[in-house]
């Protein structure tokens, strides 16, 4: 990996994950600097959402090392890793469907034992999502899918974290909907959030993020700035089908 | 007013009914393992309470925060030693786990306690009898019924009122999203299995007042807990309990006119919701 100056806030270095019996990543370097958005594209079982899930602790490497400010994570469990101040929107969103909308956020929330704290971010979270004021009692099962995931935004948001991952936060849900969520996100990566995230809505995600790693069976084929890869006819060709 | 009698009687032993299945349903909604040694677990905390009286001259009461630690403890080396292994493999190893263990339990208690009852006589709940109206609430049965309902009442506000508790039933709706968060997924099994099985604790003590035990004993309690736990809808403290009472009633006022047809009635009971309505009776699943 070369072109990336200064500390990482997050450092992957020659990780081999095998998953299900088989290899989901072999040998993947990646860096994020403090501030940055960066995209995973690829496509399905390139093993973009396993190297999110093995950040977030909740698949264990076979080799490699995974350091988050200074910290190696990559044999720690997930309730050692998200205090550190990562949070992951997974696959799915994942939320607590039969849990009221308020509970779920502060479930994100859970990690910070500060009522404070919670307070404030639930004001933040409100800012860039109006509509969760009027839900809070509701179960979070009985939103549309749009919500849901905004809602599972929202909740990674309340935990304050200094690294968002997002998994495949369009999957199922109405590009109306994808494009006003990420409006918002682009606000919250503005404010300087560092921003990992995979999407396969290739555009959106090399318009969002400032650089972005293709990775094809396991392994880093390409990586540089968004407009780089973009730029070359062969890359979009080979790799990104725009 | 013999039906009103029986209907009350029923109610106050549904109490306790409420309670195994609420320790129950807690491990069920938590892990999705049925713990098919659930009745086992009661007979020990009688077992428990029982030798508390004989070897230490406890009254089952003065027990019941000794049995609910034992049996807290038990939760948790069961979780640890047994249940954990089976974590994530199919259903029915964790079956015939479960089934396994109730097998050993009754077994063990046969070869150290041998088969014969034993029981816990004149219990200081025994003077405690309640004339009301004509109606009599025995003592024992009394006490029993307040003291579950109590255990129950405090479960069921930890769960729905404290951030471990919320914890607890993230844990039940989404393992994945709940270790996301940061939470702690194996110490909310183990919390499960503590909790569940001291239910189970307390509901011994508890029964010492009125019952004898045998190594037989809790078979009858766990499947009425079971039908409660599927009559409530899987997972839900609030529909176990209700259904616990139902069943007490409904057991008690069969009884009155088919003796022998008590619990064959709850059964019966039990086939007829799951036909009409799969999801139990507060189910949302």
């Amino acid at each position: 990996m070369t072109g990336v100056g200064g500390p990482s806030l997050l450092a992957v270095r020659d990780l081999y994950l095998d998953y299900a019996g088989a290899v989901a990543l072999g040998g993947v370097d990646l860096d994020v600097l403090p501030g940055e958005a960066v995209a995973l594209v690829g496509a399905n079982g390139a093993g973009k959402s396993s190297l999110l899930a093995a950040v977030a602790g909740l698949h264990r490497p076979v080799r490699g090392s995974i350091v988050f400010d200074g910290h190696e994570v990559g044999r720690l469990a997930p309730h050692r890793i998200i205090p550190l101040g990562i949070a992951l929107v997974p696959e799915g969103r994942r939320l607590f469907p039969h849990l009221s909308v308020r509970r779920n956020l502060l479930l994100g929330a859970y990690h910070r034992r500060s009522r404070a704290e919670q307070e404030e971010q639930l004001d933040v979270v409100f800012d860039l999502f109006p509509f969760l004021k009027e839900r809070l009692r509701q179960r979070a099962g009985t939103l549309s899918g749009g919500e849901q995931q905004m809602v599972a935004l929202a909740r990674a948001l309340l935990g304050r974290p200094r690294l968002l991952m997002l998994d495949e936060l369009s999957l199922g849900v109405a590009p109306m909907v994808v494009s006003r969520m990420f409006e918002v996100l682009a606000r919250i990566r503005d404010s300087g959030m560092t921003i990992l995230l995979v999407e396969q809505k290739l555009q959106l995600a090399m318009e969002f993020a400032s650089r972005a790693y293709i990775l094809q069976t396991g392994r880093v084929v390409l990586s540089g700035s968004t407009a780089e890869l973009l730029a070359s006819e062969d890359v979009r060709r080979a790799y990104l089908g725009v | 007013m013999v039906v009103t009698q029986v209907l009350v009687s029923g109610l106050l032993v549904g109490g306790i009914y409420a309670l195994v299945a609420i320790g129950l349903t807690l491990i069920w909604g938590i892990l999705d393992v049925i713990n098919f040694a659930h009745g086992s677990y009661v007979m020990v905390g009688m077992y428990v309470a029982y030798f508390a009286w004989s070897l230490l001259g406890l009254d089952p009461l003065a027990a019941l925060p000794f049995d609910a630690v034992i049996l807290g403890a038990a939760g948790y080396l069961t979780y640890r030693f047994v249940i954990r292994p089976v974590m994530g493999k199919s259903a029915l190893s964790q079956i015939v786990i479960t089934f396994g263990l109730l097998m050993l339990l009754e077994g063990g208690a046969e070869v150290l306690w041998t088969p014969n009852s034993r029981g816990v006589p004149n219990p200081v709940s025994s003077h405690l009898n309640v004339h009301l109206g004509g109606i009599v609430l025995g003592g024992p049965q009394l006490v029993g019924f307040v003291g579950a309902i109590l255990f129950t009442l405090v479960l069921a506000g930890f769960i729905n009122f404290t951030r471990t508790g919320n914890a607890l039933r993230a844990t039940g709706e989404d393992r994945m999203g709940a270790a996301v968060m940061g939470i702690n997924v194996e110490r909310m099994n183990t919390l499960a299995w503590v909790l569940g099985l001291a239910c189970t604790g307390i509901a011994g003590a508890l029964l010492m007042n009125t019952y004898t035990v045998d190594p037989q004993a809790g078979v009858t309690f766990g499947l009425i807990a079971f039908i409660a736990v599927a009559l409530g809808g899987f997972g839900s403290v609030l529909g176990a309990g209700i259904a616990g009472l139902l069943l007490g009633m409904v057991q008690s006022l069969v009884s009155l006119y088919a003796s022998q047809y008590g619990l064959a009635a709850l059964v019966g009971l039990f086939l007829v919701v799951i036909l009409v309505r799969p999801t139990g009776i507060l189910g949302v699943r």
